[in-house]
Order: C-alpha cells, then sequence, then structure tokens
C-alpha cells in the first residue's frame, strides 16, 4: 500500500495528523502536509481513515 | 417566558407553498436544530427559502452534498461575489465594508492561508496546550475564589479563549485586561448597541496600533505576520478581529453549552471522570451535536453546478446547513444520540473544503482542556437554576448560552 500527497491541493486542515500522527505531520513553513514515512500493511485502516476525511482530495491511496 | 429580542419568525418555519422563511426558528429542545431540518434532508435536500429581507437563499441539509459543495471550487464564501449571503441571514454589508481576508478565493485566499496556518498546525496547537492549562487553571481559581453561584458564561467560558486569543494575536500582557473588557461586551446581554460599537472601535483602534507596533518590532505573532503581508492595513485589521471573532465567540458558546448538556448527563460525566481519555471523543461529539455554526457557512455559486440533482446558477446564494448535515442518519447512526465514542472527527461543524475551520484543533485543545479542568476541580458542579429557565441565543448567528448559573 502506498500513499500520495498532493501538496498543491493541501490546505493544511491537519485531518490526517488527527488521524495518523505517526504517519502525517505539518511543515513549519506553510502547515502543509508532510509524509513522515510509508504505512505498513497493518496500518491499512488508519490510513483509509484519514484519506476519507481530507477536506482538500489531498491524499490518495494506491493499493 | 418570550424574550423581547426574540425574532418573529413563523413555528413551523415557512407555509406549505414552499416559502420557507430563514434562520428558521430553534426548537424547545434547546440542544436539537430546528425539527424542519429532518424533512428537507428527507425531501428537500435542495430548498429554496427567503431571509428576513426577501432575498432568495438554498438550503442544502445532507451530509453528502454540503461536503461535495464545500469541496467544489465553483462555490465560493467571499461575501463581495453576487447572490453571497452574509452569516446568519442578516443585511449584506456595506459598500466597500473592510473585508476579513479569509472570506476570499483562491489565489488571494492561499496567500492569507499559508501566512496563518504554521500558527494552528496540530503540532504547534500541541505546544501550546501547557499554557492553554495554565490560563484555564488561573480562571478557574477565580471562579473558587469569588465562591457559587457563578455565571460560569462570565467566569470562565469568555476569559479562557479572549486569553488564548491575546497570545496568539501578540497582545502584551499589560492590556490583557482592556482586551478582555472589550472582547466581552458584545457578549454581554446587558449590552447596550452604543456600548458594542464603542468596545468594537476600541478594539479596532487598539489593533490597528498595534499592527503598528509590529511593523516596527516584529514578535512570533499572528499580527506581525499581519503588519509584514501585502494586506492594506485596514484589511489586516479586519483580518485581526476575524481571528477574533472566529475563535472567541464561537469557543465561549461551546464551553457553556457543552456544559450544559454534560450536566444534563451524570452517567456520560462518570464515564468520562473514570476515563479521561475519552475527552478528545466528547468534544467532536458535542461539536457535532451542538453544530453552533449552523447558521455560519453562507456562499455562492459562480457557475451553473448541480448539487444533490438540482441545476443551481450562478449568482445564487446558500446556506450549507452543518447542523442538518450533522445529524444525518447516512452519516452518522442514530444521530440525536450523545455518543462520546463515535468515530472522532467525521463531523462538519468546522465546516469542509478549503475554508474548513483554520483555528479546529485550537478550539479542541481549549474545549479539552477547559472541560477536564472544569469537571475535576468542581466535581459537585450543577446548574443553579432549574434546566427550564435557561435563556438561550436563539437570535443570534453562533447559538450559545445567554447565562450559566452554577454551584458547586
Amino acid at each position: 500500500m502506498r500513499v500520495v500527497a498532493d501538496r498543491n491541493a493541501c490546505s493544511g486542515a491537519g485531518q490526517c495528523v488527527l488521524a495518523a500522527p505517526d504517519l502525517f505531520d505539518q511543515d513549519d513553513a506553510e502547515g502543509l502536509v508532510v509524509l513522515l514515512r510509508s504505512p505498513d500493511a497493518a496500518e491499512a485502516e488508519t490510513v483509509r481513515e484519514a484519506v476519507s476525511l481530507c477536506p482538500s482530495g489531498t491524499l490518495h491511496l494506491q493499493e | 417566558m418570550p424574550e423581547p429580542d426574540e425574532p418573529t419568525v413563523p413555528k413551523s418555519g415557512g407555509d406549505r407553498a414552499g416559502n420557507l422563511r430563514f434562520p428558521m426558528e430553534r426548537p424547545d429542545a434547546p440542544f436539537d436544530p430546528p425539527p424542519e431540518y429532518a424533512r428537507l434532508r428527507a425531501e428537500e435536500p435542495v430548498a429554496d427559502a427567503t431571509l428576513a429581507d426577501g432575498r432568495k437563499v438554498l438550503l442544502i441539509s445532507r451530509y453528502d452534498d454540503v461536503k461535495s459543495t464545500l469541496r467544489d471550487p465553483r462555490v465560493s464564501s467571499d461575501l463581495r461575489k453576487p447572490g453571497c449571503p452574509v452569516p446568519g441571514g442578516g443585511p449584506p454589508l456595506p459598500e466597500g465594508a473592510p473585508h476579513p481576508c479569509f472570506r476570499t478565493d483562491p489565489p488571494e485566499h492561499t496567500i492569507y492561508k499559508k501566512l496563518l496556518l504554521p500558527d494552528f498546525t496540530v503540532r504547534k496547537v500541541n505546544g501550546m496546550k501547557p499554557r492553554i492549562r495554565e490560563i484555564v487553571r488561573g480562571v478557574l481559581d477565580d471562579m473558587a475564589g469569588a465562591g457559587g453561584p457563578v455565571d460560569l458564561n462570565a467566569a470562565v467560558a469568555v476569559p479562557v479563549p479572549s486569553l488564548v486569543i491575546c497570545e496568539l494575536l501578540g497582545v502584551p500582557y499589560a492590556d490583557h485586561e482592556f482586551f478582555q473588557e472589550r472582547t466581552a461586551v458584545p457578549l454581554n446581554r446587558s449590552s447596550t448597541p452604543v456600548e458594542v460599537k464603542a468596545a468594537m472601535t476600541d478594539l479596532w483602534d487598539y489593533l490597528a496600533r498595534l499592527l503598528a507596533v509590529k511593523r516596527a518590532d516584529p514578535g512570533d505573532d499572528i499580527l506581525s505576520k499581519l503588519a509584514a503581508s501585502q494586506a492594506e492595513e485596514r484589511d489586516a485589521v479586519a483580518s485581526a478581529i476575524a481571528v477574533l471573532n472566529g475563535g472567541h465567540e464561537t469557543t465561549v458558546n461551546m464551553i457553556s453549552l457543552g456544559t450544559a448538556v454534560l450536566l444534563e448527563r451524570p452517567g456520560v460525566l462518570a464515564e468520562l471522570r473514570a476515563d479521561p481519555g475519552l475527552w478528545p471523543g466528547a468534544v467532536d461529539e458535542l461539536l457535532r451535536y451542538l453544530s453552533i455554526g449552523d447558521l455560519s457557512v453562507a456562499r455562492a455559486a459562480l457557475d451553473t453546478m448541480e448539487i444533490g440533482g438540482r441545476t443551481v446558477h450562478a449568482g445564487e446564494g446558500m446556506f450549507l446547513l452543518v447542523g442538518a448535515a450533522n445529524r444525518d442518519a447516512d452519516a452518522f447512526p442514530d444521530p440525536d444520540e450523545f455518543d462520546v465514542r463515535r468515530p472522532r472527527h467525521r463531523h462538519i461543524a468546522f465546516g469542509h473544503g478549503m475554508h474548513q475551520c483554520i483555528g479546529q484543533h485550537l478550539a479542541r485543545a481549549e474545549l479539552e482542556i477547559v472541560f477536564a479542568e472544569l469537571f475535576g476541580r468542581f466535581p459537585g458542579l450543577r446548574l443553579a437554576v432549574p434546566a427550564s429557565e435557561l435563556s438561550f441565543k436563539k437570535d443570534s448567528h453562533v447559538y450559545g448560552l445567554r447565562s450559566l448559573p452554577v454551584e458547586w
């Protein structure tokens, strides 16, 4: 499973950081999404939740 | 007993010819949205309605429609765009009135969002929590010292967010009392319109002066960033006022309404005391359940588009009813139940899309800390009047309580 973040679309709502703080963060300069690492298989459900909560369509899942 | 300033809207919210009036009257059950919302979701998910001044708007009530519309770049939140109603559905802003930078479309919106966003990230807010806890404990010390009964609105709900916003904006400590006094005036039901106008003028002049100070001697705060931005001075001040408005009245009302909801549910409070890890879920459930910004999400269509199967034309104004969407059974099983164990972040009490509340993480942090500290410090907290005597802000575009008398 791979998760892709389109920073041009990101509105910095931080929903992904709430859903999966081990995988996502926001940078200090602009507050936009940063991928901390690739999710492992056990985190699939959490990642799906983060993708569905994103209000700007920034996150995409490639399974 | 009816309030003298209660709006005169028909009890049903409109007549049968589909002539809905907006805003609709709140029900006697003070924590629930207008009953008409359930019918709109089921029968008229994109409904015609009329504002007090006769202008027409659309009401969008289903969760999926509200979310997809708020993500659509063909809708604007810019109050200067044709058809865009003002939050609450009141009279339009006068021509040339100062306009907060947040209610703009890209690319203008993107500039300001990127300017302010780093101060509101999850990590930044986590770093502010110790200071927020310190502020809350100070306020609760004062409340304990005053002895009961007190109005929780005045004693806790108003000062906490005001002090937190002082920190964010960069208001010097020596001016906190001035700032607190002035920001409390519009929220005090005994204030006259003249007093409210004078307090807002004081705040405007104060922030304009502080902006000049920050321009010369910047700090690590929002006013310094606005001072250094391309914004004209009055737009920068209007933006600072918008940070204040966005973060003050909303949080004030959530603190007192949330306290009232929890006081009605001793079983839930006992669970929260036994497992403080439930507080974040409880705060999100209060946000969903109360949806106090229900009348605030106003937009205009910029182009012809389809919403919920209906064609909407450029220049049509609309309200996205987050209070209706957050009680949509298609998104939330048993939506009228208050359940602190729901999945936390699906509600759209903070809106959705690029204009989703920039202060949402800060609001959550303030509410979690206030409720946990309040109910921890005063385990015997209770209403000091019968629940039926509580007075609600039925005529305000941000819903709330006029006062919350408590003792302990």
